[in-house]
């Protein structure tokens, strides 16, 4: 017996051992959390009972849970001379006005100064925020609604990749030119320590019936995100939601940890 | 030097594969823990759980027996209790304008009461003075609207008050049902039913009191829906001579007169529970402290503020779908008490006091819950105001409530006392100035008083207030006016 | 045998693994199932409760203790807002809230499972929730939570089981394996061990065989190896001792040398020859120690070369020496291999007997030269002179004795020489034979005055002799005595002696001639050697008289030798072994 081969395919063969014990391990500490069977037959079941209440979708029911925390919400009081200092373009055309129910507007002095500084969304729509909204690098691209490149784009505040509806911008677009756009209410975002697992999409969606009174109705898309509402107090609690969105441009948001609608949205 | 290697190589996969064995059969995953369940009660003895009908009731009932005499009915009596069965089982039909006490029509009010020829009487009785009023709005010292209200109120309140009805309406044998505040029709439909078209007429009117006679020319039985500008009439599908026979029979029972003063624990709410049991999901509750230092509990769309200086609780629920919906008052009322039903929120005995509407096209209103001891609402002040229950309604569902963290808790009866009757108690009034000349409400109550932090008791008293609002408390037993 | 064990090891496990895991999954799953479908079954059942009135709750609760108390596991029902209405084990949780996700799940109206971990006791609990549906409504939600323990207990008690079943085993295994592997590594062990011994050079190991298979076989080829072996070895050891035992015990020497010329091996005569040791040699090369003109001359040649033959002279001997390369294959010339053959002596032969046929020659020539020309005097005439014929033909007559004589003794030592004497040993008184010579020499004595002596041993002293010859040798020897001492004495004595245990009786002669001078002592006794030729032959002599007494003498086992002075005297000895008496012949 050759006892250095027999030494080497033992390696490999303890290797391999070794292998599937700890992928058997991993499966085991993953715990029977992914009830996938289960998800399968739920995905079938919620498609099936939308179908039969009219509701259709566009778009594949997601599958992931994902663990997600909630959000700390802390309003921002700012004077302009801040948002300016924040803002990459600082340009003294741009007139701020704060208004604390309202959010921050933002419009060009003039005319004449916003046909040659206004903002061309050909060069990039989600570039706009980043220059010339306060705080713009936290915000992402979410809808445009233009027709003949006029129209609006809207912007949400992101956190950890996941928008937070709510918390939103918004820019006219005339002529593919930004002319004036607006910011609601801004918040410092911070994530809480724990997260929980959150319901599956098709779970949530089971409730959308009771809530939807059109019919049909088709979805475009479901996201998953959070809901800001604003609240009274200096700071509060952002849920994760799944934001559905109808062909009809209704959005609703319905709570990941609770199933319940968090609200339709008020805007738009 | 390789074949060492490969030794070590070898004995360290040997022992961890032996490691990683021994794991995979003798450990388990780390499971999430088992929650508990969460106690949601509140203070047992004091919570009910009431429905619909238990909430939505009168003030009081007055009945109008054969003498003339009026007895009245508080919630709780058997009378009382006995009458509501019946009106449950009476309908209302026909439901058509009767009196517009409207400016236009406000001659003809006077002109009836000249004729009626009570003007003087009235006006030594109650210090009316319609050419007094008529000098005061020529002398433009008083709006024509004043004079309108001033004079309707009064008619109202005479046709009302005890012993002074035009001789168009006998007041005898009739029941009336008198209510704390103006109320919607559909309100009185949950305890009467009325046509559906005919609700149709009464809509958007509030009805101050419903009063249900029996008409001596047309030998039928008629319902009166008495607001502040019109006043509706309706036919009742009960015979007669049943009506009479019932309120002979009521008014024959006997109503104890005699009033107990209450003292009682103040108990103050238990603000986990009650978290824990209006938050869809408990485990995700967090608190928030404020400026003005209340504390509030929020899962993120949902919150209660504490507020332990002013000792008001508010709920607020802003996830109501803002889509509109048509405004459905016992729809409303049910969703409020099946809220309030589900976190144990009442402690004693309620009535549906008072409906206020916000905003009529966006389906907001405000619901008011009265506490009622015996019987007799427990009126709100600033020492104490646990009494009431504020419920604002949006598109028929719960969207806010507001209520005070103490609870009344143990009680030992002190006293018992018999309350001045209401005439009494109007001539002291009379004798006052300022506040005659206007129409207001006298009705008898509980008033708390607040001994100590931990203690309130509660005595009779005769409760003045105009214009829905609170004027003025006179102890029941005395005639003095509380202050405090 | 640690390979085997590690495999052991490796499949325990893998058989641990499988098992486990698949004993796990089918209870859990039969678990799951039970669970799953009970709880159907007793939502269905539910349905009714929930459109009809509280009165039902009474029988809500025993139905849920029945089936608790079936499926042993906890079971709640709840309403709409998460309120516990009725639990089967716990009526104090009746009017809380349940806040688990999965009852949420459900109240949405999908179904909810997870395993949680209970707080104060740790025991792992299944829970399932499943919404009451009424009208494709949910009115309530069945949640049941099971406890995996007894589930856990189980497997746990499976897993030991198991780990015993390895360890033992792997145990036993373990052992066994060890005694197993013994029977192949053992009989090897044991070969090698042989095998490293006959390397030291030990060849009388043998494998004991034990099996039949291949180790077996292994063990009689070996065993055969080294029979054949040990054999080889002794052959060759043999060969090796005898060819050293030739070439060291060959009279010629021999000397092999590498193609360069260093000697590799020389044999001890080819030593003596050259008169150089063996280590000495080793490190030298031949053409340093030996004269081979042929060899210095064509040693680059040698290789073409065939053998040749050569004669050289060493060391005052003379050799014949005989040169040829030792070819490997014919081809390669890888030594030179030379056999010395010592022919001093055969030359010196050689030379002798050419001397001695020159002397025989010139020694009958002679005669015959005399004897022709008085003949060839006669014949011319002068055998008419009557007194020259007598004087004539009497040289002729002593001429013709003398060759007469000569080959008379010639014959003698050629019969001498070739052994072919006939003896005719007898025991006898040497002193008598001595009495009776001197007797017969007295005359001659007297005529050249000189003195005769005689001093024999006391009494008879026998030998074993041949009386004639004994005689002879007496005579040749006084006759010597008496020839070439011109005045003196001549003494002839014997005298027993004693020499190597044995008892010899010499006789001397002894005269007091002219004696022999000290460079032809030792060579008197050789054929035809005269000191003086020209006195001996005119004295008569043939000059074999002493060569033939030593022949006789040494015939007799004895031995004679001289010694003389110049001018002084000779003494001629000899011994002969004295005959014992008790010996008969």
């Amino acid at each position: 017996m050759d006892l250095s081969r027999a030494k080497t395919i033992l390696i490999i063969v303890f290797l391999a051992l070794n292998s599937i014990l700890v992928h058997q391990l991993y499966l085991k500490q993953k715990g029977n959390n992914d009830y996938t069977a289960l998800m399968e037959a739920e995905i079938q079941e919620v498609r099936e009972l939308l179908n039969s209440q009219m509701i259709y979708l566009n778009e594949e029911i997601p599958i992931e849970t994902p663990e997600l925390p909630f959000l700390n919400a802390e309003r921002i009081l700012s004077n302009s001379l801040e948002i300016r200092s924040n803002m990459l373009v600082n340009d003294e055309d741009i007139v701020i006005s704060i208004d604390p129910g309202e959010g921050i507007s933002y419009r060009w002095i003039n005319n004449d100064a916003m046909q040659a500084k206004a903002y061309n969304i050909e060069n990039g729509a989600a570039d706009f925020v980043k220059q010339y909204l306060y705080k713009g690098k936290n915000y992402t691209l979410h809808q445009e609604r233009l027709q003949n490149n006029t129209g609006q784009i809207v912007y949400l505040q992101q956190f950890n990749g996941y928008p937070i509806f709510g918390l939103s911008a918004t820019a006219n677009v005339e002529n593919n030119r930004v002319v004036n756009w607006q910011q609601n209410i801004v918040a410092v975002i911070t994530a809480e320590d724990t997260a929980r697992p959150i319901l599956a999409a098709a779970t949530a969606l089971r409730s959308l019936p009771s809530k939807l009174e059109e019919r049909p109705a088709t979805i475009e898309r479901i996201w998953l995100g959070y809901y800001n509402r604003s609240m009274e107090s200096d700071s509060w609690l952002v849920p994760p939601v799944w934001g559905i969105t109808l062909a009809n441009g209704e959005q609703f948001y319905i709570n990941a940890f609770t199933g319940e609608l968090e609200g339709l949205q008020e805007q738009n | 030097m390789i074949e060492h290697i490969k030794n070590i190589i070898l004995l360290c996969l040997v022992v961890v594969s032996v490691i990683l064995s021994s794991m995979l059969w003798y450990s388990t995953p780390d499971y999430a823990p088992l929650l508990d369940v969460i106690n949601i009660d509140q203070p047992e003895e004091k919570a009910g759980y009431y429905q619909l009908e238990d909430i939505v009731k009168p003030r009081a009932i007055k009945l109008y027996a054969e003498d003339g005499q009026a007895k009245i009915a508080y919630p709780g009596s058997t009378v009382f209790i006995d009458t509501m069965d019946w009106l449950r089982t009476i309908s209302i039909s026909n439901i058509e304008l009767y009196k517009d006490l409207s400016a236009a029509s406000l001659p003809a009010a006077s002109e009836q009461l000249e004729a009626a020829g009570e003007a003087n009487r009235l006006a030594n009785d109650n210090e009316l003075n319609i050419n007094q009023l008529n000098i005061a709005q020529q002398q433009g010292r008083i709006t024509e609207q004043d004079a309108i209200q001033q004079v309707s109120g009064q008619y109202a309140n005479l046709l009302a008050s005890e012993g002074h009805l035009s001789k168009e309406h006998s007041i005898e044998h009739s029941i009336e049902l008198e209510f704390l505040s103006g109320v919607p029709i559909e309100y009185i439909n949950m305890m009467i039913a009325i046509e559906n078209d005919d609700l149709y007429i009464l809509k958007d009117k509030l009805v101050e009191r419903v009063r249900i006679f029996a008409d001596e020319e047309t030998d039928k039985v008629q319902c009166l829906f008495i607001g502040n500008d019109e006043i509706f009439s309706g036919n009742v599908n009960v015979t007669k001579r049943r009506f009479v026979e019932l309120v002979e029979d009521a008014s024959g029972q006997e109503l104890t007169q005699e009033k107990l003063i209450i003292e009682y624990t103040k108990q103050p709410i238990r603000v986990a529970e009650l978290s824990n049991s209006v938050f869809a999901d408990p485990t995700a509750i967090r608190q928030i402290q404020e400026k003005d230092q209340s504390v509030i509990y929020t899962d993120g769309s949902r919150g209660l503020r504490i507020n332990a200086l002013r000792q008001t609780i508010e709920f607020t629920n802003p996830t109501i779908s803002s889509r509109f919906q048509e405004v459905n008052f016992p729809e409303m009322i049910d969703d409020a008490i099946d809220f309030l039903n589900r976190h144990q929120s009442w402690a004693g005995e309620y009535i549906l006091s008072k409906i206020e509407v916000e905003s009529k096209a966006n389906n907001e209103y405000t619901l008011i819950f009265q506490q009622h001891m015996q019987g007799l609402p427990i009126v709100n002040v600033n020492s104490f105001n646990s009494a009431e229950i504020r419920m604002k309604m949006k598109n028929n569902k719960v969207t806010r409530m507001n209520r005070s963290t103490t609870y009344l808790g143990e009680q030992t009866i002190t006293a018992s006392i018999t309350p001045l009757l209401k005439e009494d108690m109007q001539a002291i009034i009379d004798r006052r100035t300022g506040i005659s000349g206007k129409p207001y409400d006298l009705f008898l109550a509980y008033y708390p008083l607040s001994l100590d932090i931990e203690y309130i008791k509660l005595r009779p008293a005769w409760i003045l207030s105009q214009n829905n609002s609170f004027v003025a408390a006179f102890d029941a037993q005395t005639g003095q006016e509380i202050r405090e | 045998m640690v390979v085997y064990l590690l495999m052991i090891l490796f499949a325990m496990q893998l058989i641990g693994l499988y098992f486990m895991k698949s004993l796990e999954d089918y209870h859990m799953q039969n678990n799951t199932e039970n669970i799953h479908s009970q709880a159907n079954v007793l939502a269905d059942l539910l349905e009714r409760y929930f459109i009809e009135t509280q009165e039902q709750e009474r029988d809500l609760d025993t139905l849920v203790r029945d089936f608790s108390k079936q499926m042993r596991a906890d079971i709640q029902v709840i309403d709409v807002n998460g309120i516990v209405i009725s639990d089967s084990n716990h009526p104090e949780f009746v009017g809380q809230r349940n806040v688990q996700v999965e009852v949420t799940r459900a109240l949405l109206g999908a179904k909810g499972e997870a395993i949680r971990t209970e707080q104060e006791t740790g025991f792992r609990i299944k829970i399932f929730a499943t919404p009451i549906k009424v009208h494709n409504e949910v009115v309530g939600v069945v949640y049941i939570a099971s406890s995996l323990e007894p589930i856990y207990k189980t497997l746990k008690e499976v897993n030991t089981l198991i780990s015993t079943a390895t360890i033992i085993v792997l145990a036993i295994s373990s052992v066994l394996v060890i005694i197993m592997a013994r029977t192949i590594t053992s009989p090897l062990v044991d070969v090698t061990k042989k095998a490293t011994e006959m390397a030291k050079g030990n060849f009388d190991q043998q494998v004991i065989v034990h099996s039949d298979d291949e180790i077996g076989e292994l063990g009689l080829a070996f065993n055969q190896l080294t029979y054949r072996l040990k054999g080889a070895l002794e052959d060759n050891q043999k060969e090796k001792q005898r060819l050293e035992a030739i070439l060291n015990n060959m009279s010629d020497g021999v000397i092999a040398t590498d193609s360069d010329g260093k000697i590799l091996l020389i044999n001890p005569t080819a030593q003596k020859m050259i008169g150089i040791s063996e280590e000495k040699a080793m490190i030298k090369n031949i053409l340093d120690i030996l004269e081979i003109e042929e060899l210095k001359r064509h040693w680059f040649e040698l290789k073409e070369r065939v053998a040749f033959q050569t004669i050289i002279e060493h060391n005052a001997s003379l050799y014949q020496v005989v040169v040829s390369p030792l070819k490997d294959t014919d081809t390669i010339a890888y030594g030179i291999l030379i056999i010395m053959h010592d022919i001093t002596e055969r030359e010196q032969l050689e030379q002798q007997r050419k001397e001695f046929v020159a002397n025989v020659s010139h020694e009958l020539r002679t005669p015959l030269t005399t004897i022709r020309s008085y003949v060839e005097a006669l014949v011319e005439g002068a055998d008419e002179d009557p007194e020259i014929r007598h004087r004539f033909t009497g040289v002729i007559q002593t001429e013709t004795e003398r060759m007469i004589r000569l080959v008379t003794d010639l014959l003698e030592l050629s019969q001498l020489d070739a052994h072919n004497t006939l003896w005719n040993f007898q025991r006898m008184d040497i002193n008598e034979i001595i009495e009776e010579v001197f007797d017969r020499f007295q005359v001659q004595l007297e005529n050249k005055e000189l003195v005769g002596n005689l001093s024999l041993a006391e009494g008879k002293v026998y030998v074993l002799a041949d009386r004639d010859r004994i005689d002879q040798v007496l005579n040749n020897l006084l006759s010597n005595a008496v020839k070439y001492t011109s005045e003196g004495t001549v003494t002839v004595e014997s005298q027993v002696i004693w020499e190597s245990n044995k008892r010899l009786v010499e006789v001397r002669i002894i005269d007091t001639g002219m004696g022999i001078p000290p460079k032809d002592v030792s060579r008197i006794f050789e054929r035809f050697y005269r000191v003086d030729k020209a006195r001996s032959r005119d004295m008569g002599g043939t000059g074999l008289g002493l060569s033939i007494s030593k022949q006789i003498i040494r015939a007799h086992k004895g031995d004679i030798s001289v010694k003389s002075v110049v001018n002084k005297g000779t003494t001629v000895y000899f011994s002969l072994p004295v005959h014992e008496e008790a010996h008969h012949d």
